[in-house]
């Protein structure tokens, strides 16, 4: 059975995941990140990009790899990427603090309230942030250690394809980040597709 | 100075005002700490890997940069590095595995303690001292021993009012011996 459903630029959807449905996170105008975060359905333990980087010893698992929660638990394998990447597991999602920081002001929307505000909705009220799985972010890393954020380069349909390994809450949230892209890029849409 | 001297797995806290120096010596080979920090006002905001990450905009923090937590507030500069970068916030393993951390700390930490601190299942991940990890261009991560050096030494001045907290922790079998020294100077306790 296929689900879809559909993210309006700026906004976050969530799914219900059982063990061995597949998610995909389809970026549906190119350019676009999302910032996605899986959660049990108590709410008691998150996807953790520090607990899958030390798993894994690299920076962003490969097809076949393991997205490890806060507990050392396996949450997602990824199962495929048509993207040419990359991908981050370094930085939070952006926050209200974040944009007031830069100038954008108090209204500006953000993954951390998308996130949070989708999770109360299921009756999930987490203590902590957890950092982003950010998905089509172009986060690289130089050999100096600086990390460069450029315009994403994911293209019109491009997609990363997840499978979960447990009972799971799987948000997504269409990057509301207009402040490090240039014009004329804005924030688009995004397409969850569930195979069960 | 107030200093203690920490075998591996014995943990060094303390609430310390603005100003505050935090001094952490090796005083033996493949030696360290994890170090966790958080607001004293909130024990929420915590020291974090990602929110440095992004403010920084570099993996290797060196002398002069901040850490900061996860509202975006600069928590410590670092004053002293002496094997620079040896403040690493790419592995939270570095030094322990979370399980055996998080074991160490359900021991120290109780109802009844003074310090305000997160509970268990909302504590931090660690940012880990005399630790460095290096990166290759397809993503692989991989630990760097020789920041781990006895008489290496880091320095951090607190920014703000916070609560500090340190794991000491050893690769070396030094169960007869201390592996670190942890001093506070410059500014009164809270």
């Amino acid at each position: 059975m296929v689900e879809l459903i559909h993210i309006p630029a700026r906004q976050a959807g969530c799914v219900r995941l059982s063990k061995g449905d597949r998610v995909s996170i389809i970026d549906v105008a190119g350019h676009q990140g999302a910032d996605c975060f899986a959660v049990t359905p108590d709410g008691t333990s998150t996807s953790s990009p520090q607990e899958t980087r030390a798993r894994l010893g690299r920076l962003f698992p490969k097809i076949g790899q393991a997205v490890y929660s806060d507990e050392g638990v396996a949450f997602l394998t990824l199962v495929a990427d048509t993207s040419s990447g990359p991908h981050g597991l370094l930085v939070p999602p952006c926050d209200p603090t974040m944009y007031r920081l830069r100038g954008a002001g108090l209204a500006h929307g953000s993954c951390f309230d998308n996130l949070h505000q989708t999770l109360a909705r299921y009756g999930v009220r987490l203590k902590n942030t957890p950092a982003s799985i950010c998905l089509f972010q172009n986060l690289t890393v130089l050999e100096t250690g600086v990390i460069q954020i450029g315009v994403n380069q994911s293209q019109a349909g491009d997609r990363v394809i997840f499978q979960a390994e447990t009972e799971l809450l799987f948000v997504a949230s269409a990057c509301p980040n207009d402040v490090f892209k240039r014009p004329p890029l804005q924030p688009t849409d995004l397409i969850l597709e569930i195979n069960r | 100075m107030n200093s203690a001297r920490l075998f591996s797995g014995q943990v060094f806290a303390s609430s310390v005002g603005a100003g505050t120096r935090l001094s952490i010596k090796t005083l033996a080979d493949s030696s360290g700490a994890c170090l966790f920090a958080w607001s004293a006002a909130d024990p929420f905001e915590q020291l974090s890997d990602a929110y440095t990450f992004m403010e920084l905009r570099r993996v290797w923090p060196r002398v002069k940069d901040r850490l900061f937590s996860t509202c975006r507030r600069p928590l410590f500069e670092i004053l002293l590095d002496s094997a620079s970068p040896a403040i690493d916030l790419l592995r939270h393993d570095a030094w322990m595995r979370r399980k055996h951390m998080l074991e160490i700390i359900g021991g120290f930490f109780h109802p009844a303690q003074e310090f305000p601190a997160p509970s268990q299942d909302a504590w931090p991940f660690p940012v880990n001292l005399f630790a460095r990890t290096r990166m290759d261009p397809d993503g692989v991560l991989t630990a760097v021993p020789e920041v781990a050096r006895r008489n290496y030494q880091i320095q951090l001045r607190a920014i703000t009012d916070l609560v500090v907290v340190l794991i000491a922790a050893s690769h070396g079998v030094w169960k007869e011996a201390a592996v670190i020294e942890a001093g506070l100077a410059g500014q009164e306790e809270l």
